[in-house]
């Protein structure tokens, strides 16, 4: 939902609780961390692999406290609660781990052996420091092994 | 020549030159914004994106609700009917 105001908070392990920015359409302010160039690829590959699959993908770039699969897990969930079909790619380059996570209807077209080989895929591209290319080329790669609506 | 006129043409001309081929070399490096290389510290805000509204919902139910009115829009958005919870997935490191 774009202009979204409220905040997901998510507690780490060791208690902390930790703020993450509410998920919505891509925007430019100047310490995001990609070019507007670099957002307007995203946001295209966003929008086009949730308009042809009929999932809703969501990105999500940056740290992830805890254990990073238990949290991209809580914010699919944060996420399920209002989005249909949610399919969620968590990126930590900090962290250099990379979350896919898929449920209910997602986790039905986008089988875990075509998330494996997106993650694949997308780590080859991060490993020659190409954020925006890897990320890009993920999404429309599970985009395609979802198949159209 | 005058001293002003000498001046100019020897050291001015010059270095015109290399300020413009200085210029011309190190200009797009410096004006890119810097590059993500592996291992380095991420220092930005988290952000979390969703595609934007106006294209949630797929090409079919668009088509079957007559195009793009507000209710079409929120086609995904509206019909969650029970939570869904995180099963599958993929997991990677670099």
């Amino acid at each position: 939902m774009s202009g979204d105001t409220g905040e997901l908070v998510t507690s780490t392990e060791d208690g902390r609780d930790r703020e993450f920015t509410t998920p919505r359409a891509p925007y430019v302010t100047p310490d995001r961390p990609f070019k507007p160039t670099q957002l307007a690829r995203i946001d295209e590959a966003l929008t086009l692999a949730s308009h042809e699959t009929g999932l809703t993908f969501s990105l999500y770039v940056g740290e992830l406290p805890g254990s990073a699969r238990q949290t991209a897990e809580k914010m699919f969930d944060r996420l399920a609660t209002e989005h249909q079909a949610p399919v969620l790619v968590a990126v930590s380059p900090g962290q250099r781990r990379l979350e896919i996570v898929t449920g209910g209807e997602s986790a039905r077209r986008i089988p875990n052996r075509s998330a494996g080989l997106a993650a694949l895929a997308m780590r080859a591209s991060f490993v020659n420091g190409d954020l925006t290319g890897g990320i890009v080329g993920g999404l429309r790669q599970l985009a395609d092994s979802a198949g159209a609506s | 020549m005058s001293i002003v006129e000498t001046v100019l043409v020897f050291a001015g001309i010059p270095l015109g030159v290399f300020a413009l081929f200085a210029l011309v070399v190190l200009g797009p490096s410096a004006a890119r914004a810097p590059r993500y290389r592996p291992g380095a510290p991420w220092t930005y805000k988290p952000v979390w994106y969703l595609p934007h509204p106006d294209h949630r919902a797929p090409v079919s139910t668009l088509q079957a609700a007559g195009a793009l009115d507000a209710g079409a829009k929120l086609a995904i958005h509206a019909a969650v009917t029970e939570p869904v919870h995180a099963t599958g997935g993929a997991s990677g490191e670099w």
